[in-house]
């Protein structure tokens, strides 16, 4: 008896705490967006605009262009940074899971480069509407796309799946860069620093009209997605095994790929491409929690909305006043951590 | 009631893989097929747990076709134990067992005391807490065994039977495991009425432990039967091309098949 109920200690013990930090973390992460930039906010002068919203009357002071700071710009930022972070720590998590491979993540298999494409596709075609639903949601199908032909190719190949998946995962991201570089080629003068951000990902933009459809879309996909955690536990001993198991694969895997694409792409949408938060956010979470999808899961989502959160504000306040692009930042820091990571893990213990 | 194969063949291309197969593991009896390599062994078993579909004839629990059967009830009455297996990720072997319980969507509080007697019966107490990955190959066989066993455990009275699939247990055991884990598969077919089916290679194994025994060369059925009275010097020298003499020991209870070298 004893075993189990250690066993059972500890992830009942590791888990609340885990939770309790990153929350504990990613509420930091906001406050210190929303008080640091190029125009500082006191948190009382924070506290006294949200409880002015209410009708709350606080005994702080604060000037109109304050508000305005707060609540159109430094609030829809935030709010988007947490939910792209949350949606690429969530991706990259059941994306390892759904090749079996520790190495998949949407920006270098090139889910979020299918998704760029089609974003950029229809921008430069010329169907202008950048708010509302329609450019999610044409992001989305790239995503779908990109993920599809990874999945359907790699089943194709003979040999190591899973090298072979990546390399194919690679060979779409490319096929996808080129395409966005044609568009590039072809656009006028407006539509290159749209098409820039996408390559280079960025959240400065956000407006609360331009990012709710977004949103929206990335709390489904992750409702999906949190459902698929125990049976992409029995995957992990391999699709046959996971059948054997109870498991409907195909299903899950329909379920994963579309619920991936469908976050991705939304995000895609709004911040262009990020890579390396859905490579290292799972990484380091199990590291400390093991391999468990009902912890690694909520978990990841809570260091990636983080991460992401810190590494915009070094976006920034790095060459304040102007800013850099956070993918930029995403990539010059996860490149070589993720090396890092490689290196010093032991082998078999990602 | 049984898990049977009826008329099954296999087909890649032109080639059979398994030509009108038909066979029968039936509650409270070890089954066990053996052949030489290519004889279409693991085809088999791919069969029998739904890995393959037949290319003619159909697979059968309780006479429904496995296809008809929903995945998680399948799942409670079959469990397969792979030739080998590569976990992707750090779980630790008690993670691994638990996982059997996947299917029953039961509390810690019913899992429990399943996991632990089952870990008990297969004397892996001592791997639970280790990573899997840094196991050895038969190691890793014996949690596996641990984690398809919890899968088809009953956790209260049952009257449905289980069915066990063993891809050759015994390949990465030492002796010792061989043997416990032959024993075990043998305790649980007669004590507690699981049909159990094991590929082995080792004659003297099989000789010893089926209650069934099925001989496939070349894709097809070359003999079923009590193992005394199917595998004999004929047979061993037909399907394996080996001169063998057959001793007996105990009084002619025993039978041990020895290779005659040849000069």
């Amino acid at each position: 008896m004893r075993l189990n109920e250690e066993a059972i200690e500890q992830v009942k013990l590791k888990k609340p705490s885990l939770m309790m930090v990153l929350s504990a973390a990613l509420i930091a992460a906001v406050l210190i967006n929303i008080t640091i930039g190029s125009y500082g906010l006191s948190i009382s002068k924070i506290l006294a605009i949200l409880c002015g919203q209410i009708g709350l009357g606080l005994p702080w002071e604060y000037a109109s262009h304050e508000e305005g700071i707060l609540l159109s710009i430094r609030m829809p930022r935030v709010v988007l940074g947490a939910f792209v972070g949350a949606a690429l720590g969530i991706s990259g998590a059941v994306l390892q899971a759904l090749f079996r491979n520790p190495l998949a993540e949407p920006g270098l298999i090139g889910v979020s480069g299918g998704a760029a494409l089609f974003a950029v596709a229809y921008i430069v075609l010329g169907f202008g509407m950048v708010a509302g639903f329609m450019l999610p949601l044409i992001a989305f199908l790239g995503g779908v796309c990109a993920t599809l032909l990874i999945y359907l190719l790699s089943r194709r190949t003979s040999g190591d799946k899973v090298a072979s998946m990546l390399l194919i995962g690679i060979a779409i991201n490319a096929i996808s860069m080129s395409g966005i570089g044609i568009f590039q080629f072809i656009s006028d003068e407006t539509q290159l620093r749209l098409l820039t951000f996408w390559m280079m990902g960025g959240l400065g933009s956000a407006t609360w009209d331009g990012i709710l459809p977004s949103l929206i879309l990335i709390s489904f996909g992750v409702v999906f997605i949190c459902r698929s955690a125990v049976p992409l536990n029995a995957y992990l001993l391999g699709v046959a095994e996971a059948g054997h198991l109870g498991v409907d694969t195909k299903k899950l895997t329909k379920v994963v790929i579309l619920s991936v694409a469908l976050v991705v792409g939304a995000s895609v949408a709004v911040s262009g491409i990020i890579s390396f938060v859905g490579l290292v956010v799972p990484h380091i979470i199990r590291q400390f929690a093991g391999p468990d999808h009902r912890l690694v899961i909520p978990a990841s989502a809570l260091l990636g909305a983080t991460l992401t959160l810190v590494a915009d504000l070094a976006a920034r306040i790095i060459v304040m006043p102007a800013e850099l692009p956070i993918g930029l930042v995403c990539s010059a820091v996860g490149g070589p951590f993720f090396l890092w990571l490689l290196l010093t893990t032991r082998r078999g213990r990602f | 009631m049984s898990f049977e194969a009826q008329n099954v063949s296999i087909y890649i291309g032109k080639k059979a893989l398994i030509k009108n197969l038909s066979m029968s593991i039936d509650p409270g009896k070890l089954s066990v097929i053996i052949g030489p390599n290519g004889a279409g062994k693991s085809t088999t078993l791919k069969v029998l747990s739904g890995d393959l579909s037949p290319s003619e004839g159909s697979i059968t629990l309780d006479n429904t076709p496995i296809g008809k059967i929903n995945f998680q009830k399948l799942a409670k009455r079959r469990a397969i134990l792979p030739q080998s297996s590569h976990v992707t990720f750090n779980f630790n072997s008690h993670d691994i067992v638990a996982l059997g319980r996947l299917p029953y969507n039961e509390p810690a509080s019913i899992s429990a005391p399943i996991i632990q007697e089952i870990v008990k019966l297969t004397r892996t107490e001592c791997l639970m807490k280790q990573q899997f990955s840094t196991l050895s190959g038969g190691e890793k066989q014996r949690v596996q065994f641990a984690r398809v066993l919890a899968q088809i455990w009953p956790s209260g009275q049952t009257s449905e039977d289980k069915y066990l699939l063993l891809d050759e247990p015994t390949s990465a055991l030492d002796p010792l495991y061989q043997i416990e884990i032959l024993n075990t598969a043998r305790w649980l077919a007669r004590e507690r009425g699981f049909g159990v089916l094991a590929i082995l290679h080792d004659l003297n194994q099989a000789m010893s432990y089926a209650d069934q025994l099925y001989i496939l060369k070349n894709g097809e059925l070359e003999k079923s039967g009590r193992p005394e009275s199917v595998l004999d010097e004929n047979t061993i020298e037909a399907v394996w091309g080996i001169n063998a003499e057959i001793l007996y020991r105990n009084n002619n209870t025993m039978p041990v098949i020895i290779p005659v070298m040849q000069q």
